[in-house]
């Protein structure tokens, strides 16, 4: 079966900078991927050329079969590919529920006729994505705090909002912008359980940059490392830990 | 004193026509647009030369007027829209100027800084001057209430969302998988739209525009009117306009009671008097007298399973 995203030879420089020298790499299908290396390896200067907010200079994007090279954020979504970020985002003036369903695709009444009009169709849709924004926040344990402002609500939940988000767009693949960055150890580990949950039950494949070895150990099959702007190896969680060139990478020394 | 009260009440109208339409721009979507008194005068140019010229009715007028701000809304945003909020700002506001400029020099179209004078009014030849003010008030209360309407469906419909959402964070609302420029193009286009709605009902109320009238001045007591009554909220925007005018005009009787301030020294302090409102306002309820108002999800509260 051909991967979901198939990336090869990306290159993107920042005034001289090399940020990524060429990589190459594969997701497979359902699979949770995780992408590990030490600061300023490039992975998230990859994940901003995949979700298409910087073209790359070189190289090719397949997703699901398609060239999705250098297309704008709004396209790489439609198509099935969101991303989370690493600081939570989200809309602060908006209410929980609202910056859900402003993630809701495919909403006629986004369009300004039937914004005014408000024919049947648009109040179906709009039914039907805020039963989808319920389910999520149900499993996402964000029902409580629904209509709370996006900004009121805790540093955890802001977090599992970035997630709530990304589902809302019927996606094949989420990238996840380190998820479990700066939370508590038990909300650490309800994030895993619910992404495992989300890729067995659902079926949608998900690439996780992560700094939590323990988090990568636990979720991600395979591990791809990345340094100095290029893939250095992939492989299952154990055969990264156990690799010579993984441990230079990081310690900077050979062991 | 009645005459002057509905006077006062009509400019208030007006003002609040403006105000809806800057909140279209500023308040929903965040797009800084200084250029109100550019859209507000090609409104009242526009509506002022077809019904003078070519004998246009007073409604096709404003309906022309409301099309040519729009449509140079749309002009200037394609060049523009892809600026950082400020540079916006700037580049609105020298557009404002180009207008007031053209006014002022293109004579042979608009008369010049002599301006155009005898500018029509519904049934202004059959009225005296307060019938007439009085129902040109009924006609600005009907053309605000249309406005008014017009700007709370968008800003309830999902498409007023995605603005908010554009607002608090663009970058964000293109990852959701939406165009953000359609949606900023189209907003400059509807507020310039009500902006020049909003000088065609000043043309056909005072009968008379030159380019003074339309100094940024103009500009920023609407954005004051829209920041006192609530940015983003529709309602705030009325009521904003109604405390700018209460000020502006209400400061005139409280001075006249100071006997040792003259005329000169009351405009100053007048236009202190604003400048404090605002600061007081800005102080005490930073998002306004009307703040706005997050949509609150309905069944939340009825849902009947158990949640924990």
């Amino acid at each position: 079966m051909e991967p979901l995203l198939d990336v090869s030879n990306v290159v993107k420089s920042f005034f001289g900078v090399r940020a990524l020298k060429g990589v190459d790499l594969v997701i497979g299908r359902e699979s949770i991927t995780g992408i590990i290396g030490p600061n300023g390896a490039g992975k998230s200067t990859l994940f901003n050329v995949l979700s298409g907010l910087y073209p790359p200079d070189a190289g090719t994007v397949l997703f699901d079969g398609q060239n999705i090279t250098s297309w704008p954020p709004e396209r790489v979504t439609s198509v099935g590919m969101v991303r989370s970020f690493q600081i939570a985002r989200g809309f602060p003036n908006l209410t929980v529920m609202e910056n859900l369903m402003v993630y809701g695709p495919r909403q006629p009444g986004e369009h300004l006729l039937p914004a005014v009009l408000r024919p049947a169709n648009v109040r179906r849709r709009e039914q039907e994505l805020e039963e989808k924004a319920y389910g999520i926040a149900e499993k996402l344990r964000l029902a409580p705090v629904l209509d709370h402002r996006a900004s009121d609500i805790s540093g955890g939940q802001k977090k599992l909002l970035e997630i709530g988000r990304a589902l809302m767009t019927d996606p094949k693949l989420i990238l996840l912008d380190e998820p479990m960055a700066g939370i508590n150890p038990v909300l650490a580990n309800e994030i895993a359980d619910d992404i495992i949950q989300i890729n067995e039950m659902e079926g949608i494949t998900f690439v996780i940059v992560e700094h939590d070895m323990a988090m990568v150990a636990k979720l991600c099959d395979p591990v791809i490392v990345m340094a100095e702007g290029r893939v250095l190896t992939s492989g299952s969680f154990q055969e990264i830990v156990d690799d010579p060139m993984v441990q230079e990478a990081y310690m900077g020394v050979s062991p | 004193m009645v005459n002057y009260l509905i006077a006062m009440l009509v400019t208030v109208g007006i003002y609040a026509v403006l105000a809806l339409g800057l909140n279209v721009t500023w308040g929903m979507a965040g797009i800084a647009n200084l250029g109100l008194a550019g859209f507000m005068a090609v409104g009242a140019y526009t509506t002022a030369l077809v019904t003078k010229t070519f004998g246009f009715s007073i409604a096709a007028g404003m309906c022309l007027a409301v099309f040519a701000s729009a449509a140079l809304g749309i002009l200037v945003s394609v060049g523009t829209l892809r600026l950082r909020g400020d540079y916006l700002a700037i580049v609105t506001l020298g557009f404002a100027e180009i207008v007031r400029l053209i006014a002022s020099n293109e004579t042979w179209l608009t008369n010049g800084t002599d301006g155009i004078a005898g500018i029509s009014g519904p049934w202004r030849g059959q009225l005296s001057p307060v019938q007439f003010n009085w129902v040109y008030l009924g006609v600005t209360a009907a053309l605000l209430a249309v406005s008014l309407l017009v700007c709370q469906l968008l800003a309830r419909a999902p498409y007023g969302r995605v603005l908010r959402a554009i607002r608090d964070d663009e970058t964000l609302v293109s990852v959701a998988g939406k165009s953000t420029f359609r949606f900023k193009l189209q907003a400059m286009a509807i507020g310039a739209g009500i902006m020049g709605l909003g000088g065609a009902m000043y043309a056909h109320y005072i009968s008379y525009i030159s380019p003074d009238v339309f100094r940024s001045l103009i500009s920023l007591y609407i954005f004051l009117a829209l920041t006192v009554g609530g940015t983003g909220n529709n309602y705030g925007a009325l009521f904003g306009s109604l405390v700018l005018i209460a000020l502006l005009e209400g400061s005139r009787f409280v001075f006249a009671t100071v006997p040792a301030i003259n005329a000169v020294q009351l405009a100053a302090a007048r236009e202190m008097l604003i400048g404090l409102g605002l600061l007081l306002v800005l102080r005490f309820a930073p998002e306004g007298l009307i703040p706005e108002r997050p949509k609150i999800f309905t069944r939340a509260a009825t849902d009947i399973t158990p949640r924990n």
